[in-house]
């Protein structure tokens, strides 16, 4: 009986391993100079998708070094930075529980760098309430919801389609139609919505929007469907940048579409080509990563050395989700405190800027959704489109002109 | 020298003691009733000699060696076949290759030889065919057999049971309640079938409740009662001992 | 509806279709052969596209050997995971354990064995998503029609491995002795067969046959961690839909969510998926053994 027990025991202990392995820290903590003080930050990344892998890396490169070069100094106190960063499996139950798990186990004040709206959405439930202060990605719209105090979106998914289509029209003067191919989660369907919203202001009839579960390997009988609606148009709201954006140009090149491509996201192109041929990918108008521009930053182009170095395969996704740590880094040392509270109302009343290897940013209000903070953020960008294998290079837009272009395309009032 | 030999066979199923101490002994082509009133044993001795239970005491001999926990295939590829009461049959297959896989496992070619259709194979394999006419034949199920094994009437399932056991050539049959639930003239028949394969060169084991046909049917006789063994015998001899007609309870067939 | 359209349409459905066959017909020989409802049953099939992986795209090997290999591999593989987790499991057991009891533990197992496979894969490879360049990338575009060479290669294929699992099941003693143990095992012992050895064989080809449709289809879908999750489910559903134990049902089931979620999608969009749930309930309700299993007669 005894050692029925202690068989059963280990079996459980056996099966629950892989759950504890996946909910450990993932970064454990360097010991930190008696003088110099550390300060916890949480994350929570989707383990389960390249784009949440690269992101974590990234931050594992970008914080060491920012450790010993300058670090984060407050009021006099310099502090180490250390990263707590749990799976939330892009998930809703997922991310709230990585976040519950971070606030209520290891009392972090700031969460910064989450990606997935889903999880990021459902992780407001908590940090809200708490006056925890997020820094994250994430397309939904509920980031900017008036309600929130606490969080503010860093990444430009919200507001860098004003320009794109322009850019389009351009590359395919023309082009009438749209059809929209996008996952079926919150992420997908608000980026669907905004993206015909800016189309059909540009002049562009959005035909439908065809949506697929996110972890859909077979993407055949989309791509068939959206073949069969004949636009001259496909542009992929909300759709991960890695294989399952080239298994979705790969369905497409198969099932014989031959319109334009438009991405308001930059594939991972050595993930994307990996699963699709080249020919799948020609004519697409894209928001052309920094690195790839013709006379690239300094940052940028550190940031693609640092990483080739560290991690040898180039990741173009890896760089579009740091600019929250940079903006979190400006705003504590703008504001010159570590209360959260004091932070979100100082930036949220007199506005943040910052510069990345993603170009420059700042925060910007969303009159159109009703809130007079600055929540938000506009960036850089540059478009390009994809010929022969490579970027072509179409023009780029400045932050400030970007904050205009949405301000004209969205009505409702200034944004700054 | 018996054919099959339990010494002091003991098996106990928690608090409940099924066998205790139990000997007796099998001779070549004898058949051998074993029977007592429900409970009495006979079952767990059976699974004990087949090899699906192990005896907590005592110890088994085949032919002299010891098969005391030795697993189900091996003894049965020593030479003893079973029967269970419910015949064990492949429904879906038809009688003929019910048999006909039964012979081939017990010649145990391998599979890729026959998969390539070699020549010692096919040989085999219609030194197996012939067999398996030859077994049908006998056990009168020849006129059916390309029936589906799940369309014949009960008795002839029970005869094809049989048959499967048979293809196996074992020395020692165990027979589970062979006549149970048939009619006279059914019995009969059944009961000279088992005679027929005695004179094949085959001893048989039977547990029977049908105390007519095992009292004509059997050289001997073993009592259990309570999981004790409560005499032996031959048929008259069991059918006048007072302790056999008290564990009864004057049942009217004695 | 065009000809053109209706023809992709059936290729897609023929391809997807045929990989659930194959993922079918391995679940149900481990399960009628060892009693195992193996859940982990994704994981081989994953593990079949990242050896395929391995085999083809890094070693740069002959398609149909990578593919042969991928198959052994697997069934290397899961007579190491019958010997190591269930043979053990099953040695536990005492005659009188239930036949439930015996299916229910066997089942939690495989749901552990399925997350370590899951992690481990996760630690061993990274979360790098990989793809297999199509050893047929060719596109036939002929009458209006178009059809990637790549999925016709993976039908034809797939028939010709359920052709070769007819042969092994029907015409070897082998396969005899496979049935045979599937529907009686103490039956069988008591013919003088160690069973064992048959069920570690059952295990090893249901594996080696989820490790063939992950290899397979490999060049078609990506090679990533969780790619063997969703295919579990629907893989069940089919396996419950076309019957336990009944090879045609199989293949019919696994051919018809094929074709539901092929045609459903074009022609009902989003809400396809749900309708293969509600027609699997339906089947249930009226045909509870599955369309064509063995409880249905």
């Amino acid at each position: 009986m005894k050692k029925r027990l202690a068989f059963i025991t280990l079996a459980i202990a056996f099966m629950a391993m892989p759950l504890l392995i996946s909910c450990s820290p993932a970064a454990t903590p360097p010991a930190p100079p008696a003088e110099v003080k550390t300060l916890k930050i949480g994350a929570s990344l989707p383990f389960t998708d390249s784009m949440g892998i690269d992101t974590k890396k990234a931050l594992e490169m970008i914080v060491p070094a920012f450790n010993q070069a300058v670090g984060l100094t407050v009021k006099g106190q310099k502090y180490n930075l250390d990263f707590v960063i749990y799976d939330d499996k892009y998930t809703a139950d997922g991310g709230r529980a990585a976040v519950e798990r971070l606030v209520n186990e290891d009392k972090v004040q700031f969460i910064v760098g989450q990606i997935g709206s889903a999880p990021i959405v459902a992780g407001l439930t908590v940090t809200e309430p708490a006056k925890v202060l997020v820094f994250c990605g994430g397309a939904s719209d509920k980031i900017i919801n008036p309600n929130n105090k606490y969080v503010f979106g860093t990444a430009v998914w919200r507001t860098n389609l004003p320009p794109l289509f322009p850019y389009l029209k351009q590359a395919f003067p023309n082009a009438k139609t749209i059809v929209n191919l996008s996952p079926d989660d919150e992420t997908g369907k608000n980026l669907a919505r905004d993206n015909s919203k800016v189309a059909t202001a540009a002049g562009f009839t959005v035909l439908d929007s065809v949506y697929y579960p996110r972890p859909t390997q077979d993407f055949a009988p989309f791509a068939t469907k959206v073949v069969s609606l004949n636009p001259d148009v496909v542009n992929f709201p909300g759709t991960a940048a890695g294989t399952s954006f080239g298994l979705q140009l790969k369905a497409l090149y198969e099932a014989g579409y031959k319109g334009a491509l438009v991405s308001p996201m930059p594939p991972n192109l050595s993930e994307v080509l990996s699963v699709a041929p080249k020919e799948a990918l020609e004519g697409m108008v894209t928001i052309m990563p920094p690195t790839d521009v013709p006379n690239p930053s300094s940052m940028a182009s550190q940031y693609q050395k640092d990483w080739t170095a560290k991690y040898g395969q180039w990741s173009v996704a890896s760089l579009q989700w740091i600019p929250a740590f940079y903006a979190f880094v400006e705003a504590v040392k703008k504001t010159d405190s570590l209360d959260p509270g004091a932070v979100a109302s100082n930036i949220s009343a007199n506005g943040l800027s910052w510069e990345s290897a993603n170009g420059k940013a700042m925060l910007v209000k969303r009159p159109d959704y009703k809130n007079n903070r600055f929540c938000d953020t506009v960036s850089s960008l540059n478009f390009g489109k994809f010929t022969n294998g490579k970027y072509e290079f179409l023009g780029s837009i400045s932050a400030e002109d970007l904050a205009k272009a949405n301000e004209a395309a969205f009505d409702g009032g200034s944004w700054k | 020298m018996p054919l099959l030999l339990v010494k002091n066979v003991t098996k106990v199923f928690g608090a409940l003691i099924a066998l205790r101490d139990v000997s007796f002994e099998v001779n070549r082509l004898e058949i051998l009733g074993l029977i007592g009133p429900n409970g009495a044993g006979k079952s767990t001795l059976f699974n004990l000699i087949s090899g699906f239970h192990r005896p907590d005491k005592g110890k088994i001999l085949f032919k002299d060696t010891e098969i005391t926990g030795l697993r189900v295939d091996r003894i049965a590829g020593m030479g003893i076949g079973r029967i269970f009461q419910e015949p064990t049959l492949f429904m879906q297959e038809t009688v003929f290759e019910n048999v006909f896989s039964g012979l081939h496992r017990h010649y145990r070619e391998p599979a890729w030889k026959a998969f390539l259709h070699t020549r010692a194979a096919n040989r085999e394999e219609a030194v197996s065919r012939e067999k398996a006419a030859e077994i049908l034949e006998f056990m009168d199920l020849a006129a059916m057999r390309d029936e589906l094994a799940a369309n014949l009437p009960h008795g002839h399932q029970r005869s094809l049971a049989i048959a499967i056991a048979l293809a196996c050539e074992p020395e020692l049959l165990l027979l589970d309640e062979p006549v149970t639930g048939m009619n006279p003239s059914e019995t009969a028949v059944m009961s000279d079938k088992i005679r027929q394969i005695r004179e094949r060169g085959i001893t048989v084991l039977i547990v029977e409740h049908d105390m007519r046909a095992v009292m004509s049917l059997c050289d001997r006789i073993v009592v259990l009662n309570l999981g004790e063994k409560l005499v032996e015998g031959t048929p008259d001899r069991i059918k006048s001992d007072q302790r056999v007609i008290e564990a009864y309870l004057g049942k009217q067939v004695i | 509806m065009s000809l053109s359209l209706f023809v992709q349409l059936l290729v897609n459905a023929l391809t997807i279709g045929s990989i659930y066959v194959l993922m079918v017909l391995g679940l149900d020989i481990i399960l009628r052969g060892t009693k195992i409802l193996n859940f982990a049953h994704g994981q081989l099939y994953m593990l079949g596209a990242y050896v395929m992986f391995l085999f083809f795209q890094a070693l740069h090997w002959n398609f149909l050997l990578s593919l042969a290999l991928t198959g052994l591999a697997l069934g290397l593989v899961g007579m190491l995971i019958y010997l190591g987790v269930f043979a053990t499991l099953a040695r536990r057991f005492t005659p009188t354990t239930t036949f439930s009891y015996r299916l229910l533990l066997s089942a939690m197992a495989s749901v552990g064995l399925m997350m370590i496979l899951q992690q481990g894969t996760l630690l061993g490879f990274g979360t790098q998503e990989r793809g297999i360049q199509p050893p047929f990338p060719q596109i036939i575009d002929s009458f209006g029609v178009r059809v990637s060479l790549m999925r016709l290669a993976i039908i034809l294929a797939s028939l010709v491995i359920c052709v070769l699992l007819y042969l092994l099941m029907n015409k070897t003693s082998l396969g005899r002795l496979m049935r045979a143990v599937s529907y009686d095992p103490e039956a069988v012992t008591l013919q003088g067969v160690n069973t064992f050895w048959v069920f570690v064989f059952c295990f090893a080809l249901g594996s080696a046959l989820a490790g063939l449709a992950g290899g397979i289809i490999a060049p078609v879908f990506s090679v990533t961690p969780a790619m063997g999750q969703d295919v579990i489910f629907l893989s069940l559903l089919v396996l419950l839909v076309g019957g336990i134990g009944s090879y045609r049902g199989t293949i019919a089931g696994g051919l018809l969510i094929g074709l539901l979620l092929s045609f459903g999608f074009q022609l009902l969009g989003g809400v396809a998926e749900l309708f293969v749930f509600m027609l699997v309930i339906v089947i249930l309700i009226f045909k509870p053994g599955g369309m064509l299993g063995e409880a249905a007669e």
